[in-house]
């Protein structure tokens, strides 16, 4: 089912970033499977909490997806004060990238659409940016466990 | 341990592959880059965020050499001449450095070892040496390079999830950059300053990377900052202080390029 997901995100991608997004939910998945394979408490508890093994595949691609394709784009966004340049005062490098705020606007619109269809889900940011299954396992069960207090991500 | 079952026609599971294509389908225009231009964009990300530090210390910041519609030109090359590309100069009382990126730097070390760290602060003034050479480019063109003793900082731009052989490789390019670069030695953990010489990473790192993090920065003049693919990240909102350096007061004069032919002489 997931596999669908990841054509989706990935089908529109340059090869080599495509590869990189491959590559990065496909540790995810083997991490998965190795977790689920040697019954690790941790991946019974997240589906105590109502997140199977087909859900964190799921999530797996989408943290892949933030983390190889949106991420690099993000450090460069949301500055709206502070010194002119990459705001009003364009940057430019070679030909195909520039820097302002009027070219930053529809990559930040799509970094809040992507955020918000996850948040919906109920998918958290931080579970976008770690690297390691065990780390997305390990948050759901302290969200699940009552014991994540940060609620304002 | 009971065996582990995934329920089947999950729909929440449909719901999210369905937002997806219609999200892909209204921005991939947006995010689909080739990799080359997604590294710019992080490493210019980190040159912002710098630039924003010294803008909050109330630096008095100049663009420099600005392209004639009024675009900042980032130098994306070592190859390329620094003096047809921009760059910044940030001045507070008698001190002025510049900020560059692609500059190649000679070590202190030995003159044949040279490297480009992504962004150098150096002091304003510094001569970038044109040399032609003739194991670079067939000796057909120069070859620019900044003396070590010039630096004040490297930054380092990693756009990628940090891991501790990352870590460790960037002492061996302080090493090469800073003649004074060793444990303990111009430790200042502060909000004022020069940021010292910085890893900037893209990913997040682990509770075990953190640590040693902030053991490496304990130890030595430099910072490892990790997440910056969270995006709207600003040096200011940090907890912590980082480390920070201190430039020397120099005498203002201009940046000057100069054209030789000889090979540099071996240290």
């Amino acid at each position: 089912m997931s596999i669908k997901l990841a054509a989706t995100l990935g089908t529109p991608l340059d090869w080599d970033v495509r590869q990189h997004f491959v590559r990065a939910y496909e540790a995810m998945w083997r991490e998965l499977d190795f977790l689920v394979e040697r019954q690790k408490p941790g991946v019974a508890r997240a589906l105590s909490h109502g997140w199977p093994s087909d859900r964190l595949r799921v999530v797996a691609v989408l943290s892949a997806f933030a983390r190889t394709v949106l991420g690099p784009l993000a450090a460069a966004m949301d500055r709206k004060e502070g010194v002119e340049l990459g705001i009003s005062r364009p940057i430019r490098y070679g030909k195909v990238v520039t820097i302002s705020s009027e070219t930053n606007a529809p990559v930040g619109r799509a970094i809040e659409a992507f955020d918000q269809i996850c948040i919906q889900s109920g998918i958290r940011p931080r579970w976008l940016h770690a690297t390691r299954m065990e780390e997305i396992v390990y948050q759901i069960n302290k969200l699940g466990d009552g014991e994540d207090q940060d609620t304002k991500e | 341990m009971a065996k582990i079952k995934t329920p089947r026609n999950d729909t929440w599971i449909s719901d999210i592959e369905g937002k997806m294509e219609e999200f892909a389908r209204e921005y991939s225009v947006a995010y689909a880059r080739k990799k080359r231009e997604q590294s710019a964009i992080f490493e210019i990300g980190c040159f912002l965020a710098l630039l924003d530090d010294y803008h909050n210390q109330r630096f008095s910041i100049t663009i420099e050499n600005l392209d004639s519609d009024g675009s900042f030109k980032y130098l994306t090359s070592p190859t390329g001449n620094p003096d047809n590309f921009s760059y910044i100069t940030v001045e507070k009382g008698k001190q002025k450095f510049d900020l560059r990126q692609q500059i190649r730097i000679r070590s202190h070390l030995h003159s044949d070892v040279t490297f480009t760290p992504d962004i150098v602060v150096f002091e304003h003034g510094a001569t970038v040496e044109q040399k032609i050479d003739p194991d670079y480019a067939g000796g057909k063109r120069g070859m620019f390079a900044l003396a070590a003793k010039n630096v004040i900082a490297i930054h380092e731009c990693k756009s990628l999830p940090g891991f501790p052989e990352l870590y460790v490789s960037f002492l061996g390019m302080l090493l090469t950059a800073h003649s004074s670069f060793q444990a303990s030695a111009g430790l200042s953990q502060s909000s004022v300053g020069h940021l010292a010489s910085t890893l900037f990473v893209g990913g997040e790192s682990s509770a075990l990377h953190i640590r040693m993090i902030l053991a490496l920065q304990s130890i030595y003049p430099l910072n490892i900052i990790t997440g910056l693919h969270k995006g709207g990240w600003t040096l200011t909102k940090r907890k912590k202080p980082l480390n920070r350096v201190a430039g020397r007061e120099i005498p203002l004069k201009p940046l000057k390029l100069t054209v030789g032919r000889e090979r540099p002489p071996a240290a």
